[in-house]
């Protein structure tokens, strides 16, 4: 659901980029250099954004000559803004030494014609000195950028931030618009982290961040631009922080089906010096509390005509260009013929040409409490206008109401009986205050003994999920035992031996040497069938010995095995009586032979 | 004559209660609950304090206790420590609508007005919900069905029949025991930055903590704001227009 709302968010987003940017066309000319050598060449590129389909007319470029064409179209993709440039590279040789201009190209596109910048060009003979490329854009460049590292081959003019500001000298809560771009030539960006700390100020957001191309010192970059006003709240030498940028280059390695290697980088710019001028003591009204901006002021009043005890409420409006949280209610001097309530104050916010705006509204209900209340008195709403350098007062005149004596209705009937028969009247709201105290404690706790912080919190589910997996292992050897006969088998082989040999020592204590030695054979031969998986009337000293022996038991054990089946031919059919030592020695032997035998792992 | 020599007698065995801090055993509270409110009725809102604080520092609480402290500290124009007990009230019963009506008119009091950074819709509706219950019981939610889901395992593990009607049912205890798990998360780290008010008529915030750092800006009585970082006494705060500073940590009550 949440990745579903991204997503949508996303779409929206970027469908909203596109609608913005639609009508932003750009045409722009450049040179890889303003100055080269006879024996170099010259790249005039023509840059297009936002004009699909149109093709440049190129003017007559004298003294050069064409070696060729390229087009190349950029693809930009920052923070989900898709931006796509065609360039048009024209690669010129000089003829001659000297100063040359390229005139304006031109470019036609619904019916409005675009023009570049002419290019001037200097051709030197010999080797040309290194400096910047020239473009037809006037370079803006307000802090020096600083790139801490940024990796190879990235150089420093791939990338840099600057932050500015609209004015250096600018009054207490008076706006000052902040502007942070990044300027980028790499294809792909994964911005991380943007920190812009305007510490002493309050702030807001002027829109969405815009992203355009710009060129400067002959370079195109893209620059994605972002925004803020920001108030001073106190005067003095305030300082705006550098601005920080982190985040990856994302570059596209192995192809279609290849990865993206990230390069982080991380980006700085120069600290902003600002001087903050007090209000002017000179003309500031009585009135006046903290309003800055350029406001207008609008008073109304309803109901007009009340009885005594009836609320008016009395709505004043101040609406235009400013920082609204400075304004405060202008002040109502009703004096004692009227009773207040604290106001309900609603704020509307909105940017307006890059200049922070909205409406504030009071809503204040005041009660008449006599009839000498004849009107509701005039309302002064001074403020300072930064623009001009002055106080202005806005005053509204008294607004006339018509109070009547309330009738004697005696105390407050709150249940009556149905329907609205004449004399009734709505409850009003006399007083406001806060509600009465709870009678009972409720449910008392132990400050700060949360339940889930007990240990027996964790250990009881831990148990519990512990004991869910014994009942599966459990259920799970049930099931085996039920479905696999031969694992059944082997499992109760062993007791079901210990019972037999049980049965054999009664026969030896009665000292019946025929049954004994029948009983240990029978349990003997039953066990090694049970647990080698081999039929009850297949088992015999071969067969043992070679499945004992598959299952990698050892010679030892299994020479004991046949010299125990030799020894029960023995006893069974040559032996005639023994005495019970010998068939106590006996029995003990073929027990501790099978512990043996169920150390042994049959698969 | 009767009432006053009640009172008295009250008043010296709250007093010590007080004075000696000592275990008051829970089948207790009620009975003092009630004798400190009949002290409110009476508009001895001081004397009333102290008997909602004896309960707190014997280690108890609960909603409509810090309520009543809240409504008591009102009367007495403490606006910043009723706004504090109001917030501590509504933290441990955020349902009630007579904490959040206190709440909203002592608010109405502060001579701070921050704009809040607007809230994405996501982050309304995840505090929509959060605020359902309090913590606890979200929690609580959380074991329960924890517990359910792993007794229909066994249960579906001894009793064969159960087996066909188990995925069916797992799906959607799965389901709730998943959503519940990650709303108690939600919850948790919504609860986990612990909130504060100024407690002192005024305030100057800090850049940094120290008093020889320059002030930023002042705040006023009954402000929350939420605490971000404890150094050496002092605490740095952020307010919700996206502002900070450092105080000293006495200027505050946590929440």
């Amino acid at each position: 659901m949440r990745y579903g709302i991204i997503i949508l968010i996303n779409i929206v987003f970027i469908f909203a980029q596109g609608v913005v940017h639609a009508e932003d066309i750009s045409f722009t000319a450049s040179v890889n250099s303003t100055t080269i050598s006879k024996s170099d060449q010259l790249v005039y590129t023509l840059a297009i954004e936002g004009a699909r389909g149109a093709n440049p007319i190129l003017p007559a470029i004298s003294n050069f000559e064409l070696l060729g064409t390229s087009v190349s179209t950029q693809f930009s993709l920052v923070n989900s803004n898709t931006r796509i440039i065609k360039n048009l590279a024209y690669t010129l040789m000089p003829i001659k030494a000297g100063i040359f201009t390229i005139p304006m190209a031109s470019l036609e596109y619904r019916g409005k014609t675009y023009l570049t910048k002419p290019i001037t060009v200097t051709v030197v003979d010999g080797t040309a000195p290194q400096i910047a490329p020239a473009t037809d854009n006037s370079p803006v460049h307000q802090a020096a950028p600083k790139i801490n590292n940024l990796p190879e081959p990235q150089s420093p003019k791939q990338l840099f931030i600057t932050t500015t500001v609209d004015k250096k000298v600018a009054y207490v809560d008076e706006q000052i618009t902040l502007n942070f771009n990044l300027f980028f030539r790499v294809d792909r960006l994964n911005i991380q982290n943007i920190s812009l700390k305007s510490i002493g100020f309050t702030e807001q957001d002027l829109g969405n961040e815009k992203t355009y191309t710009q060129i400067v010192d002959g370079v195109r970059y893209n620059v994605s631009e972002r925004s803020k006003a920001i108030f001073p709240i106190s005067s003095g030498e305030l300082t705006i922080r550098p601005g920080e940028l982190r985040g990856d280059i994302l570059v596209r390695r192995g192809g279609f089906f290849g990865y993206d290697e990230r390069k982080p980088f991380s980006l700085r710019s120069d600290p902003i010096k600002l001087t903050i001028k007090p209000l002017p003591r000179k003309g500031r009204p009585e009135e006046f509390k903290r309003a800055v901006g350029d406001y207008r002021f609008d008073l109304t009043a309803n109901p007009l005509a009340v009885k005594v005890g009836e609320p008016i409420t009395v709505t004043m409006t101040i609406s235009g260009t400013g920082n609204l949280d400075t304004v405060s209610m202008p002040e109502i001097k009703c004096g004692k013929t009227f009773k207040t309530y604290p106001p309900e104050v609603g704020v509307t916010r909105g940017v307006r040409r890059g200049r922070v705006n909205g409406e504030k509204v009071f809503k204040q209900v005041i009660i008449p409490l006599s009839v000498e209340a004849k009107e509701i008195p005039a309302v002064s709403f001074s403020f300072f206008n930064p623009a001009t350098g002055k106080y202005r007062t806005l005053k509204k005149k008294p607004i006339p109401i018509r109070v009547e004596a309330a009738p004697d209705q005696g105390p407050v009937a709150l249940v009556e009986g149905a329907g609205s028969g004449p004399g009734r009247e709505r409850i009003k709201l006399l007083e406001k205050d806060i509600l009465y105290i709870k009678d009972s404690p409720g449910h008392l706790t132990r400050a700060g003994r949360f339940y889930y912080r007990r240990p027996l919190y964790w250990i009881i589910p831990i148990a519990a999920l512990f004991g869910l997996f014994a009942v599966w292992g459990i259920q799970s050897r049930r099931e085996k035992l039920r479905s696999d006969l031969v694992y059944a088998r082997q499992v109760g082989a062993s007791r079901s031996a210990r019972k037999r040999f049980k049965k054999a020592r009664t026969f030896l204590n009665a000292g019946d040497s025929e049954r004994f030695y029948g009983e240990v054979h029978r349990a003997f031969n039953r066990y090694l069938g049970d647990k080698l998986g081999i039929p009850s009337g297949a088992v015999g000293s071969t067969i043992v010995a070679d499945k004992l022996s598959s299952a990698g038991a050892a010679a030892e054990i299994i020479k004991e095995v046949e010299t125990c089946f030799s020894e029960f031919d023995l006893a069974r059919f040559a032996r005639s009586s023994s005495d019970k030592d010998e068939m106590n020695d006996f029995l003990v032997r073929v027990e501790r032979l099978i512990s043996k035998l169920e150390k042994i792992k049959v698969k | 004559m009767q009432i006053r020599i009640l009172t008295l007698t009250l008043l010296i065995s709250l007093s010590g209660i007080f004075t000696v801090h000592a275990e008051i055993p829970e089948a207790e509270i009620p009975s003092l609950f009630r004798q400190t409110n009949s002290l409110y009725a009476q508009g001895k809102y001081a004397e009333a304090v102290e008997g909602y604080n004896a309960i707190l520092q014997a280690g108890w609480e609960s909603g409509p206790l810090y309520y009543n402290l809240a409504n008591t500290y009102f009367k007495l124009n403490n606006l910043g420590r009723a706004i504090l007990n109001y917030r501590k009230a509504w933290n441990l019963s955020p349902g009630d609508p007579e904490i959040s009506k206190n709440l909203e008119y002592a608010r109405e009091g502060l001579r701070d007005d921050i704009a809040a950074l607007p809230l994405s819709v996501w982050a309304r509706a995840r505090r929509a919900v959060i605020l359902q219950f309090p913590l606890g019981i979200w929690i609580g939610i959380s074991a329960a069905l924890y517990f359910l889901t792993i007794a229909w395992l066994i249960a579906a593990l001894l009793i064969r029949p159960l087996r066909k009607k188990s995925p069916l049912i797992l799906k959607w205890l799965g389901g709730c025991l998943a959503i519940s798990v990650v709303i108690s998360i939600m919850a948790y780290s919504f609860y986990r930055t612990p909130g504060a008010i100024i407690l002192q008529p005024t305030v100057s915030v800090r850049y940094g903590p120290a008093e020889t750092d320059a002030a930023a800006f002042k705040l006023h009585e009954g402000t929350e704001v939420k605490v971000v970082r404890k150094k050496d006494g002092w605490l740095q705060i952020a307010l919700p227009d996206g502002e900070s500073g450092w105080l000293t940590a006495d200027s505050l009550g946590i929440i």
